[in-house]
């Protein structure tokens, strides 16, 4: 076989090669990488689903016999006006998983005012 | 450059690059006459012309129309530094128009039955110096020197393993960027179904917001219940409680301060006034 022929088709071969493993490493660890990013992301996204949906306006179901709701864009304004009676109601309201902003509750002459500014 | 016949008298000693025209002595030469269609055919038979050994290197050329297979030995030792020699050629293609020439004082070259043979020298023959000078080289050239001598099958599987390693990888390539794609589709499908950012730094951000309210309202809820569990006697109660900005303001009908237990969980700023105990409480 012609020497020149034979050295050029070997190092052309060697280059092939190398081009082919370099492609495949790179290809290797941008997939490694991807992967990674991937699962950190679905982790993320777990998180922010269960963050977003832990806080819901269930609980205003404790208090809406005697209570109005007034929505705005982002705030739930409550007012309230009861009997004393109703005051663990309140307590049931305020631990369930309303997102608040602030509240009050006064007692007065065994009649409760209770106001509220929740987040939506 | 200098055209030289190189014969078994050649004795002049070379310092310039030459063009080598080989005599037939120093050759093995035959005309196929079985039928081949190509060059490439003939060359694929010019071996199994000739009752030789490996030391021989063959070949094949085609000639007016005619097919021709030689032979010549891979250890041709020519009295020529290599590094003079710029082709090497036979007498049969490049003088194969002249029927009969002297080459040296001893030697002649005849045609017979269109091929090349040394013969003794010959009277009224033309001499090869008068031909060399006006002589147009063909384009056949034999590739002696400039070869290398590998065992064809070795070399066909080191062909073989150099293709499987190279299959080998691009196939593993072709995967790797086809499960890049597949991640990245998945993700995409993520993104829309749940109607998250598009980015990673956009859904940090967002959590990092939600984190912040979600550590506020469950802060609110502990020291909600810290308050309620205030160690009240029967003649006192809460007549007020409320929340606003970080901080809890009570008020409990008592006649005592409760700045002690509150005090455990909270910065307390307090009075107690007309049996009401009035309180700001900030952690």
């Amino acid at each position: 076989m012609n020497k020149k022929i034979f050295i050029l088709i070997a190092l052309l071969l060697i280059l092939i090669t190398i081009i082919n493993t370099n492609l495949y490493f790179k290809s290797s660890k941008k997939l490694k990488e991807t992967y990674n990013n991937y699962i950190s992301f679905l982790k993320k996204a777990k998180k922010y689903e269960t963050l977003k949906h832990k806080y819901t306006l269930n609980g205003y179901k404790y208090i809406k016999k005697f209570c109005k709701k007034n929505e705005k864009p982002e705030i739930i304004n409550i007012f309230c006006k009861t009997d004393i009676s109703n005051l663990r109601y309140f307590s049931m309201f305020l631990k369930s998983n309303v997102k608040i902003k602030n509240f009050s509750i006064k007692e007065n002459n065994s009649t409760i005012v209770f106001k509220a500014e929740l987040y939506k | 450059m200098r055209v030289i016949l190189y014969t078994e008298d050649f004795n002049e000693k070379i310092n310039e690059p030459v063009d080598i025209i080989l005599s037939p002595q120093y050759y093995w030469i035959k005309k196929i006459d079985i039928p081949v269609k190509s060059l490439k055919d003939a060359k694929k038979i010019a071996k199994s012309m000739f009752k030789l050994n490996d030391n021989y290197l063959y070949d094949a050329f085609e000639l007016n129309g005619s097919f021709y297979a030689y032979a010549i030995d891979k250890n041709l030792n020519l009295n020529i530094d290599k590094k003079f020699i710029n082709s090497i050629r036979l007498a049969q293609t490049e003088l194969y128009n002249y029927d009969s020439f002297n080459v040296s004082k001893n030697h002649s070259i005849q045609k017979i039955e269109d091929l090349l043979f040394c013969f003794p020298k010959a009277d009224n023959a033309t001499d090869i110096n008068e031909i060399l000078p006006t002589l147009q080289l063909s384009k056949y050239k034999v590739n002696l020197f400039d070869r290398i001598n590998i065992d064809k099958p070795l070399l066909i599987h080191i062909f073989i393993i150099f293709l499987l390693i190279n299959i080998s990888l691009l196939t593993n390539y072709i995967n790797n960027k086809k499960a890049i794609s597949k991640i990245e589709q998945e993700k995409t499908t993520l993104i829309q179904k749940k109607h998250l950012p598009k980015t990673t730094f956009q859904l940090n951000s967002i959590i990092l917001n939600l984190q912040k309210i979600d550590t506020a309202q469950n802060r609110l809820r502990k020291n909600l219940e810290f308050i309620t569990k205030t160690p009240l006697k029967n003649n006192e109660k809460f007549q007020k409680l409320a929340f606003n900005k970080n901080t809890f303001s009570i008020e409990i009908k008592t006649d005592k301060s409760f700045d002690k237990y509150f005090s455990k969980k909270f910065k307390v700023s307090s009075t107690l006034k007309d049996s009401i105990y009035k309180a700001f409480l900030n952690e």
